[in-house]
């Protein structure tokens, strides 16, 4: 009897073991998929942060725990903008399809941090903060969430500026001040993020640039605290405490 | 909204804006102030202009273009669709019909409201249904005009009067 139990004691523990480490395999696999940037919970294997569903050899790991917004998840990347200027004229502005680099600046009337933004875009100088070639489009929201008139005050007259809400939803913008460059050549965003200030604006589209990688990725980033300087592994380091 | 499908609409003009293509419909400001024993704004009657280009649209431009063919390449367009006085349709310049097509034989780079070297023009004056409009187009080569007339008309046929 007593060899029995202790035979049934050894079968119970040789198939934890294996349990376990069937548990540890999948668990292998699932992160080795996680860091290819391949997602199962939506059904597709979608890349989490390819433009165009390609996957990535080395996805941003803050991309990873919060995808980008819905513009970005389709085939192109990046739509074009339509709308009504603040003196109630109609302006479409080609996004893709141009060949053409475009910094999209989401912009409110109503936000203190906007109005560093509204003034710095009125020197000309600074509407190629994204590059020499680059077409800066301010975008707000339509009329019927902003006043037109307010936004006619803020906006220099040099400045293009798109009224759209659906511009705001196309590009799943989570907060104003936002921004995002868009290059024409692949139709897809190269870099997006918020920031408070145009000095860091400027600075980010530098450090972007260089890095080839997104200014900024998650809306806990964007919402809940200060954004991180340094590139995505930078920031990657210091989200692990290192 | 779809890419393939934007119709831009104001002013009594709309535009089913073609891909990579920006597009402006406007109308300035009247003055308030009327010439003196008349009823009319001292800076004339203002109507509609809508543009159509492949390159970027300033937020400051002539109604024929300028600031936009200053920076237009080889391959870009510009078409130009100005309403003038409903009256200005009954003269001879204004001829009866629809919204012409171009031709490659219409352009000539003396057309131009300000020459530019290697760039040509066109200008075509039309009544369409007792409304007068200037219809001018700037292609960015001269040379290259056989190409780039089916790619204006293609602008041109998207345009609708409302």
């Amino acid at each position: 009897m007593e060899l029995v139990v202790g035979l049934l004691a050894l079968v119970s523990a040789v198939l934890a073991v294996m349990v376990v480490g069937l548990l540890r395999s999948h668990a292998v696999i699932l992160r080795a998929l996680h860091d290819a940037g391949i997602t199962l919970d939506d059904g597709a294997g979608r890349s989490a942060s390819g433009a165009r569903g390609e996957p990535t050899s080395r996805p941003d790991p803050e991309q990873r725990r919060d995808p980008v917004p819905s513009a970005r998840h389709g085939r192109i990347g990046a739509v074009d903008l339509m709308g009504v200027t603040p003196e109630g004229d109609a302006i479409a502005v080609a996004i893709v399809g141009g060949g053409r680099r475009t910094l999209l600046a989401f912009l409110s009337s109503g936000c203190l941090t906007c109005r560093d933004f509204w003034d710095a875009f009125a020197d000309p100088s600074h509407r190629s903060v994204a590059g020499p070639d680059t077409q800066l489009v301010v975008v707000t929201r339509g009329a019927d969430a902003e006043s037109a008139s307010t936004v006619a005050q803020l906006a220099d007259p040099d400045l293009v500026v798109v009224m759209s809400s659906e511009g705001f939803e196309d590009y799943g913008v989570p907060v104003a001040p936002y921004f995002l460059v868009v290059d024409g050549t692949e139709d897809r965003v190269v870099a997006e993020g918020a920031t408070s200030s145009f000095d860091q604006l400027a600075s980010l589209l530098k450090k972007a640039t260089a890095d080839a990688r997104p200014i900024a990725r998650t809306r806990r980033e964007l919402l809940g605290r200060p954004l991180l300087g340094g590139s995505s592994s930078d920031r990657a380091a210091r989200e692990r405490g290192e | 909204m779809t890419v393939t499908a934007r119709r831009l609409r104001a002013h009594g003009l709309s535009v089913a804006v073609p891909p990579g293509w920006h597009a402006r419909i406007d109308r300035r400001v009247e003055a308030s102030v009327v010439a003196p024993g008349t009823t009319v704004p001292i800076s004339g009657t203002v109507h509609p202009v809508l543009h159509l280009s492949t390159v970027p649209l300033p937020a400051r431009r002539g109604d024929y273009g300028s600031g936009v063919v200053d920076i237009m390449g080889r391959n870009d367009i510009f078409v130009c669709l100005a309403e003038f006085d409903a009256e200005a349709g009954a003269t001879d310049l204004f001829a009866n019909g629809e919204l012409p097509l171009v031709r490659a034989v219409d352009f000539s780079p003396t057309a131009q409201q300000r020459v530019i070297p290697g760039m040509c023009g066109t200008q075509r004056f039309v009544n369409v249904g007792g409304r007068a409009f200037c219809l001018y187009v700037v292609l960015g080569s001269w040379r290259g005009r056989a190409g780039l007339v089916p790619l204006a008309n293609r602008a041109i046929t998207a345009i609708d009067l409302d």
